[in-house]
Order: structure tokens, then sequence, then C-alpha cells
């Protein structure tokens, strides 16, 4: 009796759904073609993309790129959102001691840090801001921080005390890409050149910078005179020579992970070939000759020499390498039991300014001065000691501070109360943030409805008919825009991380603004007028100077940001109401020539996957829809989809191979950080041809 | 009781490797695989068929599946013999390209259609890719099959004990070319004497004089410790070697510009007495075939000679300061100091070297085996120590890359501690290798004139000595020491409580243990970290280190987890003894016993006690054994290299062959515990008997 009634209440509720027309979450879109409305949103980005990377010159390149991205950020498939950083901090460590490249690892190169001994106060590290924006590019700026904090009685620290969250897997530098092994294996390597503290490329184990041939395809690296490989006793094993550049290379390309080499497959010459199989070095384009390393390219590149900070190009000592049980190409064997390189301190060389003299998981690590490093009398900090930090409470840094164990920590709400109580008020200072970049997606024609591995994962909220409209109203680039100008990504940030810091790491565009600069004077021609560009404009300057030309009221870049060094983040230049009703005006007009009616009583429903386990993530959206729906004065609907399950979530926005997959309308997950300092490390990422991120707004790439 | 044991170790055994089981299936089947690549950088930025191979690559890492990439099929082809190197080259472009749009030739065309019949065959899925124009990526062909759970777990327990023995090399090494190594001399051999604790006599003494005035001198070496270095004046000491600095460590504070110090291959080091942080390095001219001398004018170093010396290495000594005396060394055949403005110095040299000695210590070295060192004693717990047989629970993939679980558990930690080692060669150096760990790495001894030097074969792969304890060492002493405080001082104050129940004691006892059960532990760990923060010395250093430091140990450190682990134990300690004593208070034979006129006292002491203790009992092999697990929190809080975190460690982090090791570990652990209570319960409880007579 029961189970009939279950019956009938079931077949009642079925026969309701069918009365009541259509139902949520059965939703079927034609295909589409994928490289026509791909043209249609980026087709001016590609264009002007293809055209900057014809350019003659740096600068003539990094011009039109900015020219590109302002393209790209016009079409409104993307809102730059996040990156990291931007939180409260305190530290000893003199700003700008340490490279504040934004790419590759020489940010995390400490030999010529000033540790002070005590923490700085924010006004003296704001005078030393200063400093660094009169005397960057000079070589003297560390020097004169140094005169002016002793001025203010700092003295200054041969140790170094550091926190960190995660121990390494490896200590092999060229089978690894995660951040936990690099940042601390580019302190017992030294590269053939890298990022100073002013930001400037000079020779590290060469002897300067590359000599670069007309053609633009061979660069060569002239090495420094007596260059020696220490074991983890300071013991010299071996001499460094041009022939070790070649051995790290190939054991860099011998990686069964690939963990490295798509850096370089298609950049360096042969390198195609050798990861499809052919294993023969001596085609490849890395060549020893003499004290000289030669790297023969593919194609002119000329971010090549930003490359280098990463570990594709160290050397490795090939007979330490060998007396590990190493070896080289078809014999390489990863599994082979008597192959021990990389597994433990004893079973690396040094040739860096460090040596690892003691690492122990979860408690520290502790790096002695390499005597034998060729600048050693140059390096300012004898012992470095890394503090791991469980994150069990959130004093946990603060307290390894206090202890006098780190010479500086982030300060989260709870640690930073603490040090107000404690009396550092004038020491508090926001962190700067990095490259990476988490822009919001938006989709403009939506293909998938429900989890691609999983049919009964975030099924679509939206009907039909729904889902028809919403595509139609999203592939209208105002429409888009309208979403991107009422995005309330301050609401968003004030409800996640707290009202204080809602704007810190807020980004304005998809590549930093002060991502790079022009190295020569340029005049861009745009649209019939002379742009003349001294060098040293800034990215994002040039960017912003192409949207206001074409009538786009976003701002991407302030030039008086950050103390007067220009910046692209930590203010809001996109959310206008004013606008985003304009340009849903525009839209509302267009769509109804098309038969679309868009009102409060209709309004376009749009889709965000969000996982809805953490009441903080919640309000964070809540904030977002209820900025959109305000603005657009009802017209348009958020529907946030939510999900309490990680992995759901994860499916939906994140891990689909292909656009036709991706389950939302609107997103905000995916991100990228840039691997070399050239803008096209993040604009490729959204070319027709293969461009990784283009999946992320739902096209086929 | 024998028969009783053995059935009940059965039953454990069984109980083990059903728990192993279900964790293998739990791991390897019921959970999604994909969400290992949740934050994984590298995943994002890979695309097409990369991004496919490598989803396969990661999995075989994690032990998910076995994969086979068409690459490695041709290798082991042409490492068989049954395919030519120039076969190879063709074989390998089986897929279209770039250059070779047409697609594939035909020596590729027989090859894939050999590699995809023959693991089709053995039930392997072959998944072939196509070449990717747009982001220019060839053509993939690879094979992979599920591992099944039933195979792996025969496996996992049939690879669980693994011997060293004499073919080890030749079946697990090649050559450069792939080819198999062969090893003339394999065999075994038995020493009274272990080389490498043969050391040379070689001490000897110097004495410098200034005017027939004895300056300071004295330099001894003893056998396998380092030089005793000590400079005096008139009896008084003036400098002493600070080894650990590697500096002089003036006693008097008289101004000493310089002194070089080369002994046992050490660089030669100038040291500024004045300010004792300017330790600077001036050459590193190795001691064996020059000697140099220094002197400063005006603050500048200037090499006023350099001979080459002949014969065995030497230490030698220059120094210099305010009108005290200038240089001295070895000019090629005898020790001379001279000053040109002070005096005359002379200087003494006794050398007592040339005599050769071995230590008794016997060993067993191998060759052909994986490790030299068979079986050897040394002064490190347990002190006979052996490389024969292997328990094998695993190898960690990201706890400790590449590093068996046994080894990540119990090998001693960083950081380094350097002792005179001698090597098979005989070289004698100060040098933080420990010979006994070396083991097998084909050509390694030719790969570098270091490695020549010091060895005679290929066992050259050594680790270094180490100073910490092990995790599991570190998490045994903490654990140790609070469980026998709170035994110390749980049973006594329960006692207490009990026999003044519901007097003042017993209600401050129970009000200790309902906070100690209701406030989170995190809260007065946190409680306790803060209040030693504000205990300092006179320097301003903490008293209590709140994290370990394990470069400049001290006992100190040890004293917050221990409080803060016995702290919840003693609480429980109370609680169960008040209980279990009360709980007997009320019973008949104590009756009796107050009506015979035994005092409170005696029943207590005599009587209830002796009842009361005996669950208290059973617990005691389990804390014991339990205290290598270490504890989670504490652990981390503190920064205790322990073993507490491996287990969340491994989990978060998808090391799924750290999970099964250590749930085989712990089980065992728990197993035998169990058992041992047991016993202990009936050696007290003379009423507990495991023999069926007695039952």
């Amino acid at each position: 009796m029961k189970k009939f009634l279950l019956g009938f209440v079931a077949l009642v509720l079925v026969a309701g759904l069918f009365s009541c027309g259509e139902k949520p979450g059965d939703v079927k879109v034609a295909d589409i073609d994928d490289e026509a409305v791909y043209q249609e949103v980026l087709g001016e980005f590609a264009k002007a993309y293809a055209d900057a990377k014809a350019a003659k010159s740096v600068a003539e390149r990094f011009a039109k790129m900015a020219v590109a991205e302002a393209k790209m950020l016009e079409a409104g498939i993307l809102l730059p959102f996040q990156s990291n950083g931007g939180n409260y901090a305190m530290s000893a460590v003199v700003p700008y001691t340490v490279s504040p490249v934004l790419w590759g690892m020489d940010m995390y190169r400490y030999q010529d840090i000033l540790v002070a001994n005590k923490v700085l106060k924010a006004d003296d590290r704001e005078h030393c801001k200063s400093l660094y924006a009169q005397y960057k590019g000079t070589g003297e700026y560390a020097a004169k921080a140094k005169e002016y904090l002793e001025g203010k009685g700092y003295t200054f620290k041969s140790t170094y005390g550091m926190q960190y969250t995660g121990d390494g897997e490896t200590l092999d530098a060229f089978q690894t890409q995660n951040a936990t092994d690099g940042e601390v294996l580019c302190l017992t390597y030294d590269g053939l050149i890298r990022y100073n503290g002013e930001n400037v490329l000079e020779g590290a184990l060469a002897a300067g910078l590359p000599t670069v041939s007309s053609d633009g395809l061979t660069y060569t690296f002239t090495l420094r005179e007596g260059l020696v490989w220490v074991n983890r006793e300071g013991s010299k094993v071996a001499d460094l020579t041009a022939d070790d550049f070649v051995a790290g290379f190939q054991h860099m390309l011998d990686d069964p992970n690939g963990n490295l080499s798509w850096l370089v497959d298609g950049v360096v010459d042969g390198v195609h070939e050798y990861l499809g199989g052919d294993h023969d070095m001596s085609k490849v384009g890395v060549k020893a000759d003499g004290n000289k390393v030669v790297y023969t390219l593919e194609a002119p590149t000329s971010y090549f020499d930003t490359m280098f900070g990463y570990s594709v190009f160290a050397p490795l000592s090939r007979s330490f390498y060998e007396s590990k049980g190493g070896k080289f190409g078809d014999a390489f064997d990863s599994t082979d039991k008597t192959y021990t390189y990389g597994t433990n301190p004893d079973n690396i060389a040094y040739c860096g300014p460090y040596i690892l003299e003691s690492h122990v998981n979860e408690n520290s690590y502790v790096f002695k001065k390499n005597a034998s490093y060729w600048d050693a009398a140059n390096v300012t900090v004898d012992t470095i000691t890394w503090w791991y930090n469980a994150g069990e409470t959130d004093l946990d840094g603060y307290n390894l501070w206090k202890a006098g164990k780190i010479d500086g920590c982030g300060l989260n709400k709870a640690a930073k109360l603490q040090a107000e109580k404690d009396g550092y008020n004038d020491n508090i200072y926001i962190s700067g943030t990095d490259a990476t970049s988490f822009p919001a997606w938006v989709v403009p024609y939506r293909r998938g409805y429900a989890n691609f591995n999983d049919a009964n994962a975030l099924v679509t909220q939206l009907t039909q008919s729904e889902a028809d409209r919403t595509n139609k109203a999203l592939s209208n680039q105002d429409f888009r825009l309208a979403i991107c100008h009422s995005f309330d990504r301050k609401g968003y940030n004030a409800a996640s991380t707290g009202e204080e810091l809602a704007l810190t790491a807020v980004t304005n565009s998809y590549t930093p603004g002060t991502f790079v600069s022009l190295p020569e004077a340029y005049t861009l021609k745009y649209n019939g007028k002379d742009y003349a560009y001294e060098a040293g404009t800034w990215y994002g300057h040039i960017m912003q100077d192409i949207i206001s030309a074409d009538g786009y009221k976003f701002k991407v870049f302030d030039d008086n940001a950050d103390g007067g060094i220009g910046s692209g983040a930590q203010f809001d230049g996109w959310y206008n109401e004013a606008e985003a009703k304009a340009r849903l005006d525009a839209a509302c007009e267009a769509l109804a020539a098309d038969g679309v009616t868009v009102d409060a009583k209709h309004p376009i429903k749009i889709e965000i996957p969000y996982q809805n386990s953490a009441a903080s993530t919640v309000a964070a959206w809540t904030a977002v829809k209820d900025g959109i729906e305000k603005a657009s004065e009802g017209r348009i609907q958020v529907v946030l989809n939510g999900t309490a399950d990680r992995k759901e979530y994860l499916y939906a926005a994140y891990y689909f191979e292909v656009g036709s997959e991706a389950n939302y309308n609107v997103s905000y997950l995916s991100g990228w950080g840039p691997d070399y300092g050239d803008p096209a490390s993040f604009l490729d990422t959204m070319i027709n041809n293969g461009g990784t991120m283009v999946k992320c707004f739902g096209l086929n790439a | 009781m024998t028969s009783y044991l053995f059935k009940r170790l059965i039953r454990g055994i069984l109980s083990i490797i059903a728990v192993v089981a279900i964790v293998m299936i739990l791991i390897y089947t019921a959970m999604d695989r994909e969400l290992i690549f949740a934050g994984d950088a590298q995943y994002t930025k890979k695309q097409d068929n990369q991004k496919e191979s490598y989803k396969y690559m990661r999995w075989e890492v994690y032990g998910y599946l076995d994969y086979v990439p068409y690459s490695d099929y041709l290798n082991q082809l042409v490492k068989e013999g049954t395919m030519n190197k120039s076969d190879l080259a063709d074989a390998i472009k089986f897929g279209a390209n770039e250059s070779k749009a047409e697609g594939a030739n035909n020596t590729a065309k027989t090859y894939v259609k050999k590699f995809t019949s023959y693991y089709e065959e053995q039930g392997y899925e072959v998944v072939s890719l196509g070449f990717k124009p747009k982001t220019r990526q060839q053509a993939t062909l690879f094979a992979y099959k599920n591992k099944s759970v039933i195979v792996r777990l025969l496996k996992y327990f049939g690879s669980i004990i693994t011997v060293d023995n004499i073919h080890y090399v030749e079946r697990h090494t090649v050559d450069a070319e792939g080819n198999p190594v062969i090893l003339e001399n394999k065999g075994l051999e038995f020493t009274l004497f272990d080389p490498s604790k043969n050391y040379n006599v070689s001490g000897y003494s110097l004495t410098f004089t200034n005017n027939g005035q004895t300056l300071f001198a004295n330099i001894k070496e003893n056998k396998g410790s380092d030089p005793t270095i000590v400079f005096e004046k008139e009896q008084k000491t003036l400098y002493t070697w600070d080894d650990t600095n590697k500096t002089f460590v003036s006693s008097v504070g008289d101004t000493l510009y310089y002194i070089g110090y080369d002994n046992f291959n050490q660089t030669v080091r100038l040291v500024d007495f004045e300010e004792m942080s300017s330790n600077e390095e001036i050459d590193k001219v190795k001691v064996k075939h020059y000697v140099l001398c220094y002197t400063t004018n005006d603050g500048e170093n200037e090499v006023l000679s350099s001979s080459p010396i002949s014969g065995s290495s030497f230490s030698f000594y220059c120094f210099g300061g305010d009108n005290e005396f200038v240089r001295a060394g070895f000019d090629g055949e005898k020790l001379f100091a001279s000053n040109e403005s002070v005096g005359t110095l002379s200087c003494e040299y006794h050398d007592n070297a040339g005599v050769s000695k071995k230590v008794f210590s016997p060993a067993i070295l191998g060759t052909g085996t994986k490790n030299k060192y068979i079986l050897y004693f040394d002064n490190k717990f347990p002190f006979i120590h052996q490389n024969l047989i292997k328990l094998n629970l695993g190898v960690s993939y990201a706890i400790n890359k590449d590093i068996d679980i046994v080894q990540t558990m119990f090998r001693r930690q960083d950081p380094i501690e350097k002792h005179i080692v001698v090597y098979p060669t005989g070289q004698r150096t100060r040098s933080a290798n420990d010979l006994h760990t070396a083991g097998y790495a084909y050509g390694s001894r030719d790969s570098f004139d270091l490695n020549k030097q010091r060895f005679t074969d290929d066992y050259t792969n050594v680790t270094s000595f180490t100073k910490s304890f092990s995790k599991t060492g570190f998490s045994f002493i903490i654990g140790i020491i609070s469980t026998l405080i709170s035994y110390l001082v749980g049973i006594p104050l329960g006692i207490l409580m009990a026999r003044k129940k519901d007097k003042l004691v017993d209600k401050l006892g129970t009000v200790y243990i309902i906070i100690i059960i209701a406030v989170p532990s995190l809260a007065y760990i946190y409680l306790l970290k803060a209040l030693a923060l504000n205990i300092k010395n006179a320097s301003g250093t903490l008293i209590f280190d709140i994290s370990f430091d394990l470069m400049n140990q001290s006992v100190g450190m040890y004293v917050l987890p221990i409080i803060s682990l016995a702290l919840p134990s003693i609480g429980g300690f109370m609680k169960w003894i008040r209980r279990y004593m009360i709980d007997q208070m009320n019973s008949d034979y104590v009756k009796f016993a107050r009506s015979g006129g035994l005092s409170e006292r005696q029943i207590f002491r005599k009587h209830i006690l002796k009842n009361a203790i005996i669950p208290i009992v059973q617990g005691i092999p389990g804390s014991i054994l339990g205290a290598v697990t270490g504890a989670i929190i504490t652990e981390s809080v503190y920064l205790v290299p322990g073993a507490g975190r491996l287990f969340t460690d491994a989990i978060a982090k998808y090391d799924n062959s750290v999970i099964v090791g250590l749930t085989l570990f712990y089980s065992s652990l728990s197993v035998i515990s169990l058992i041992l209570g047991d016993i202990l319960m009936a050696i007290v409880d003379p009423r507990i008997s495991f023999t069926d007579k007695a039952r």
C-alpha cells in the first residue's frame, strides 16, 4: 500500500512537472562553430596579437601586445579578479634586496638579502621604496637603503630566518616544477644569468649577458673562470664546465613526467624531436664550446633570456650525477634501484651560494653559505634557516617571529590583533602581490549543463528556454561587459577575506600592468593617432591608453598608484553601476531586435557554480549576485548553483578538457601564472591555436 | 599458554591482513583518482596528449595502474636484443607529426601492431592519441592496466621482506649503454677489523717559542677524534680551537689577527679576533701542496711565501698581531717560524706518524650486494647493525620521495655531524660520510677525483652521519617520558581522590578531569606555548624552546611537548583509577577485610589497589609501544620531527604506499600490545590464566 502511495505521489509530481511545460536541468543546445565564435569574440585580439608577434623590436612588441590585451579585455569574456598576496605583514628584510621579478625563481635567491636586526617600521619601508624608485637600475639602491637604515639605528644580521609551509619532495632540480622543491633548490645552484634586486639581468655563472647572433637564433654565454662543484661537506668534486649545462638540459628532457621540458618545447632547437623519442643530444640546440654555452633556438624568441631563472637551464655536474647511478637518454631509468641522484642532500652537488646543511621534514631547512661559491664574498647572509609552519593556529607564524626564530611573518586577523596589542602598529604593512592572474570567466556560448564526468552532478537549474536566452544574451559583448561592470569584487572579498583586505590583491588586467615596461622609447600608431612612449613606460599604461581611446570605461592602470611607481592592482577599476546600466540598455535593445525580450519580468539567468560548504563563500557569492541584480535592475538574475562537494565543483569549473564541457555561464576558479618575462606568457593562453585558457570561456581551442 | 598465544598471534596476523586489504580497497578502488590533480600546477599547464599521458604517468607513480609507453616497449626490445637500433629510430616515429604528415612508416606500423596485440593479450588497455596540429603535440601511444587489489595484496605481502645477496648488483644495474653489469669478484668477506675503523697514528706536536719563551703550541692528534689544539703563553691558554665554528677562541682577548688552519683538507681560514664574526676564507689551496703565509699590512692580506711540501699532509699555522709574531710554516723540509721585528721565533716539531693500527670490530662486507656492509658494529644503539634483511613496507612517493617507509620512520635525521673518517684507500679526513651506508653505483668511483682518492670500488654511495634521532625516536622519547609522568602522577592522584572521595581533593581532581576533557587539546597546548614565550633567560633566548631546534639541541625543547602530552593522560589515569577503586570499595571482600579489622590504609594498598590496577596494567604495553606512533597536534605545534603526522600527511599528499605501510605497521603494533597486555594482566592477576588446565 505504501509503495503504491509513493508511486502515486511520484506520478503526480512528474505529471505536475510536465504540465508546467519545461523542467530545469534537461538542457541541450546546438553545437557551434568554435572558430567562428572565437573570431567574433576575440577576433580583434587575435589580429592585434599576431601583429604584435611580428614586431621588429621588443618595445614595439610590448606596446602592440598591450593593444592586443586591451582588445581582449574589451571583449568582456574575462573579468580580471585577483592575484596572490596583498596581506598584512611585518618583516626585517629590506625591500628589494631580493629580486622582485615576477617569473622564474630569482625571487627566491637570497644571496643579496639585507636583514635588519628588528622588523622595519612601515615608514622606513616606504622610504626604502622611494629610494628604490629613485635608484632602480643604477646598482646603488642596496647601499643607499643600508645607509639610510643605519642612520635610523638599524644594524644588519648575518643570519636570516623565515617560515615555510610545505616540504619539498625531491632535490633533483631538473625533474620537478613544484614551488616547494624549487625554492629550496634555487639556493643550491646558480643559473647562467639572473635578475638582481633592482630587477636587472646580470651574469651569474656566466660572466655577463649572452651575445645574441644577428638572426636572433644563437645565444652564447661565456662562463666565469674557476667555477667548481662541491658536495654537501663543501669539498670540491669537480670543475663546473660548459658541458654541465648540456648534461643538465638533457637530464631535464629525460624526465618522464616532462615537468619542465614544455617550457622549451618549440623554443630550443631539437627539443621537440628529442621529446618525441629521438634521444640524440647532438641534435638538440645546447652545445658546450670550450668555456662557452651555446643555445640554438627554433625561431627568434625575444624573451629567451628571461627564462633563465628556471632550472631548465641550470648546470648538472655530469660526473657527480653519474656517480649517483644517473644515466642519460634511452638508458635513463628513474626506477633503477642504484639511482640515487637528488634523493637527499648528500646526493646532489652544489654550485650555488648555499649548501643544504640540514633538512628535517616539518621542522626546518638550514642553509650554510658555500665557501666555494664564485661570489661568496658578496653573499650577505651566512646561515638561512627556514622554520616549518604547520598552520595549526593563526598565531603560529607570529609566535615563531616572537621567539626570534624568523625575521618576519604574514599577519592574519588574529596575528595582526596580537601584533597591535604587542605594540607593533608602526611596523605593519601590506605585502605586494605576485603576477598570478585569477580572472572570472564569462562564457559567450555555454554547452555544458552538467558535469562532464557525472551527468548527475551540478546539473543546471536553468530550463531549455532560459538557457537559450542566456546564450543569446551572453553572445552580446555589451551584455558581457555589463556583467563585468557590475560584478562586485570588493564585496566578494569583503565577505571572504575581510573588509580591510578587500582590494589589496585585486587586479584589473589579465597581465599585470607592471609585468614589463618598454626597454626603449617607442611611438605607437593607433587609429591614426601617435602615442609616444618613453623607455620604461609600463605595459599597463599603454593598455589603459588604448582602452580609453576605444571609449571603454574601465580602468586597468593607475600611474600614481604604489607610491608613484604605477600599478594595475589594489584598486577596483571595473565596478561601475552606471556603465553597467548603459551597457545593459544597449544589449537589451540589440537583443529585442533579435526577438529576445529582457526586462525585470523576463530576466536573463546567469548561472554560477560554487562550493557552498563554507559560510564565507556563500556570503561572498551572495554579494556578487546582489551586485549584478541590483545594477541590472532585475534584468539579470544570478543563479548560484551550489554544491558542498569540492570535487563536483572542480569538475564543473576546472577539470574539464575542452570548452564545450565548461559547466557554467560565469565562474571564478581557474588562473594562470607567467613562465617568462614577456606578455606572451599570458596572451598565448588565449590564442585560438591551443591557448590553454580558451576552454575557460567555453570554447574549444 | 603457548597454544593460546599462538592462536592469538595467528588471529592477529589475519586481522592485520584484513585491515591492509580494506585500506587497499578504499584507496585503489573507492577513491576518485582525478582528485590527485586538484592542486597540480603541472596539470593546468599541460594540454591534449601530454595531459592525458601525464595523468597515467602520475597514476602509475601513485600505484593505481601499470603504465607502459610505446617508447619503453621499444627500448625494452632493444635491450633484449630482439630489435636493432636503426629500427628503433623508425619505429618510434609511429604517428603523424608536422614533418611526416602522411603518417607512420611500415616499420612503425608493424611495431605498433605488435605493441597493441602484446599488451591487449595481457589485459592492458591500449590508448592511441593522434597528432594534435594546433598544439604541435606528437601522437601518443601507451598501454595501461589497473592493478587488481588481490594481486596487489599478494604482491605486497610477498615482498615484505627482502634479503640482500651477492647477485643484487648484476640483477639490478645496467651500464650507460643499457647492458647488464658483470662483477667478477662477487662474494662475502668476513673481517675482524672493520676497515672503516682503521686509523694511522699520526699525532704530532708543535711548540712555538719566542726568545726562548713558550708562546703557544701543543697540537696533538688522537685517534678517531679531532685534534686538540691549544695555544698557550706561559701556561696560560690564549686560544682554544672551537671545532663547531672552526675558529680559535681567544681566552684573554689579545689581538691576534689571523690563523691559517688546514688540517684534514680543511680550507685555509682567516680569522680576525677583534671581530669574531668576520671569518672569511681566503684560499682553497690544499696544504698537501702548499703552505701559505700571510701578513697584514694596514689591513691588507698578502701572501709572503708559498711553497710545495713533500710527504704527508701537515697542519700549518701562521699568525701575527701587535708585535707578536708573523709567520710560521713548513718550508719544504722543516717547519719554521720567524718574525723580523720581534725576537727569535722557533718551532719544535715532533712526529709520531707512520704507524697504522686496526680496531677489533667484526664486520661482514659484500661485493655484488646492494650494500657494502652486511653486518657491522658501531657505537650507536643497538650497536650491532645489519643490512642483510630489510623490511619493505613500500617506497614513499611524496612524504620522503623514493625512500622506503621503514627508513623514513627509523633513519636518524639531519643535521650532519662530522667525524674523522678513514676511507678504503686509507685517506683520512674529517667528513660526515658514514661508510657503513655505502651502496653500489656503477662506475661511480671513476666519476670524479674525490671518489678516486677515497674509494677502491664502486661502493661510493654513502649518506652522512646525522645528529638527530629518527622520527619514531623523537616520538618515542617524548611519548615514553610523558607516559611515565602520567603514570607516576595520575595513578597516585587517582588513588588519593578515591581515598578522599567527596572531599576537597576529590572535587579539585574532578574539576581538573572535566576541564582537560572538555577543553580541546589545541587550546591548552597553545596556552602553554604562549606562557613559554615569556620565559626567557638573561640573554633573551627562550628557556623552553617552542620549536625543536635541531642545530642547537637542548633539554629545554623537550619540556613543552612532554607536558602537553602528559596533561590529558594524567587526567585519564586519575579518572579511571578513581573509578576502579571506588568500584572495589563497595565489594564484599573489602567489607570483610574492614570487619576483620584491617586499617583503611592496608585495605587500599594491599587489596583495593591490586584489583583496581588490573585494567590499567593491561594498557601498559600499549602505551609504551604506542609512544612510537607520536602525537599529531603536539608534534606539529612544537615542530617535533616525529612520526605523528606521517599518516595524516600521507593521506593529504596521496602517498598511497605510505598509507598502506603505516597501516600495516600500526595495526601490527596494536595487535602486539594487546597480546602483551593480556600476558601482563595474567601475570598480575592470578585469577587469569591462558592454560587450558586452569580454565
